[in-house]
């Protein structure tokens, strides 16, 4: 009974906390661009972070290692020096955009420009993982972001055109503008395959004391938990394209996507989307500010653990102090949180291999996974939709720099 | 080694070819991004007359029009060739007035300008679509 409520509970915070600024942004511009055309990015995206994160907990429950620890000691620290970077960057990057998020939210509903809110919600966030436990910041905001379930409900009674919903799956070439199509499709990728994702949620699972008896659970979480996390992603995709795309609106601000869903539910649909986006963004900050400090700490063998206090894990309170006001300072300078959002997707498509290749390596490697180890599928996927996205990546983003 | 020097190769190319865009590509670029916003000011003029966006967004999202539409000013007078560019500019101009007025509208909370206005800025839409197919293309 036990397990089953662990299970239950797993994939709920799962399903809640999965959508983040970058999946509802991309999907919102996909949608509003492309119709229901880049449907298939969200599948594929789907796909390979249900492979990853179910990998990621079967390492931790099997090795009981962390994975930034287990890199840093299967490959040296030399080695391990350019992932952590590059790493450490692009997050920096996406903390900015989900700090961003929870204050256009706030924005919407007040009427006080974004940047009045940094400082304020970056404090909120800090207090909350300073004060709370492992288990308040996982699943606190995750089973308030059920609220996104709105979208799947909107689009239900938005009558979309299930066939083209269907058709939008498999992949296809845009009749129009082939370098913003390519260009959506790895920022949506980016935000489908968000490496922080698969650390935290092995961090998770070390700070849980998972074991081999977890190999179960960690398979439904993962499976129908990030399933349904996509799915809530295809219903903002399909909105977007029943609201946006006939009036030609193409979502190039905030502004433009706090109507998603009004057509489907009046004013109640204006709060549904600053709610949606206000604790999604603010429960994926937490995470990500949290990762960031289990990342460079397990990095450098410190003492770690959202469950320590501050003092006995002084280090790693201080790295996630310096991150989450660093991330309210890139928002408090007014850099555009839609841009900021799109291209930290895209960059993070573009570093996956950094993050995701030793992994791999290490997935397969007896030592710490023993009989546990990878099968030749979730390998062979893995890697194709890796380097897919990071070619798809290096070669768009300058494209949409220069080529405006 | 190969690999690296193709994919250089490729991006060049690519930024090429972008960078090579027709002036008429660039012109219907332009076009849509100025009806995306006149879409999107009316529908938020629309919202607010049916209660379904509270003042303070509707306000803000008409200034954020407001002045989107001064920025695509000046992309227009340095990326849209002479022929068209006196006709876009002038319904860009016209558009942001009438964004302008509907926040004016919005402000003293008039919902009966406000819904004169969503058929001013419908105007301009329809004006913009002119121009567009004008282009040959007829999406909006």
């Amino acid at each position: 009974m036990k397990k089953i409520f662990e299970v239950a509970l797993g994939i709920v915070t799962s399903i809640g906390g999965f959508l983040e600024i970058g999946s509802l942004t991309t999907a919102a511009q996909a949608g509003a661009l492309f119709g229901f055309q880049l449907i298939w990015a969200i599948a594929l995206g789907g796909l390979c972070i249900i492979f990853l994160v179910e990998m990621s907990g079967r390492f931790a429950a099997v090795s009981h290692h962390t994975i930034p620890a287990a890199i840093r000691e299967r490959f040296g620290f030399n080695f391990f020096v350019a992932p952590m970077i590059g790493f450490i960057l692009v997050t920096l990057l996406v903390l900015a955009a989900e700090i961003g998020g929870v204050c256009i939210a706030l924005e919407l509903v007040t009427g006080i420009a974004f940047q009045w809110w940094a400082l304020p919600v970056a404090f909120l966030i800090w207090l909350l993982i300073w004060k709370g436990t492992f288990s308040v910041i996982e699943k606190g905001a995750s089973l308030l972001g059920l609220v996104t379930l709105c979208f799947v409900v909107g689009a239900y009674w938005l009558y979309p055109p299930w066939n083209d919903v269907a058709t939008g799956l498999v992949p296809s070439l845009p009749a129009k503008d082939e370098a913003r199509y390519w260009f959506i499709a790895v920022s949506i990728l980016g935000a489908s395959i968000t490496p922080y994702l698969m650390f935290f949620y092995s961090s998770g699972a070390i700070e849980d004391k998972w074991d081999e008896s977890y190999l179960g659970t960690n398979r439904a979480v993962a499976g129908l938990g990030m399933s349904f996390g996509s799915a809530i992603s295809m219903a903002v995709l399909v909105v977007s394209a029943i609201v946006f795309m006939p009036r030609g609106i193409q979502v190039d601000h905030y502004d433009q996507v706090a109507l998603i869903l009004t057509p489907a539910f009046g004013y109640w649909g204006f709060i549904l989307f600053a709610a949606s986006l206000g604790i999604a963004c603010f429960g994926a900050a937490q995470e990500i500010s949290l990762e960031i400090a289990y990342f460079i700490a397990q990095a450098f063998g410190w003492n770690w653990g959202e469950d320590q206090k501050p003092r006995d894990a002084a280090r790693f309170s201080l790295v996630y102090t310096v991150t989450i006001f660093a991330g309210a300072l890139l928002v408090l300078v007014g850099i555009d949180p839609l841009k900021l959002t799109i291209f930290s997707m895209a960059l993070t498509a573009a570093t996956l291999p950094l993050s995701i290749m030793p992994f791999l390596i290490l997935m397969n490697d007896k030592r710490y996974v023993g009989e546990h180890r990878n099968g030749i599928i979730s390998n062979v996927v893995v890697t194709l939709i890796i380097i897919l996205a990071c070619v798809l990546a290096v070669v768009t983003i300058p494209l949409q720099i220069f080529g405006g | 080694m190969a690999i690296k020097r193709a994919l250089t190769l490729t991006i060049l190319l690519l930024l090429f070819l972008e960078g090579c865009g027709s002036p008429r590509d660039k012109a219907t670029k332009e076009i849509k991004t100025i009806q995306s916003w006149a879409a999107a000011a009316r529908m938020t003029a629309e919202a607010y007359v049916a209660g379904a966006a509270p003042k303070p967004y509707a306000s803000d999202t008409m200034a954020a029009t407001a002045q989107a539409l001064e920025k695509e000013m000046s992309a227009i007078q340095s990326s849209i060739p002479d022929e068209p560019r006196a006709h876009i500019a002038a319904q860009t101009e016209s558009l942001r007035r009438q964004v302008e007025e509907t926040k004016a509208a919005i402000d003293a909370s008039d919902r009966a300008r406000v819904q004169q206005q969503m058929g001013q800025l419908s105007s301009v839409e329809d004006a913009l679509a002119q121009i567009l197919k004008g282009y040959g293309d007829t999406t909006r």
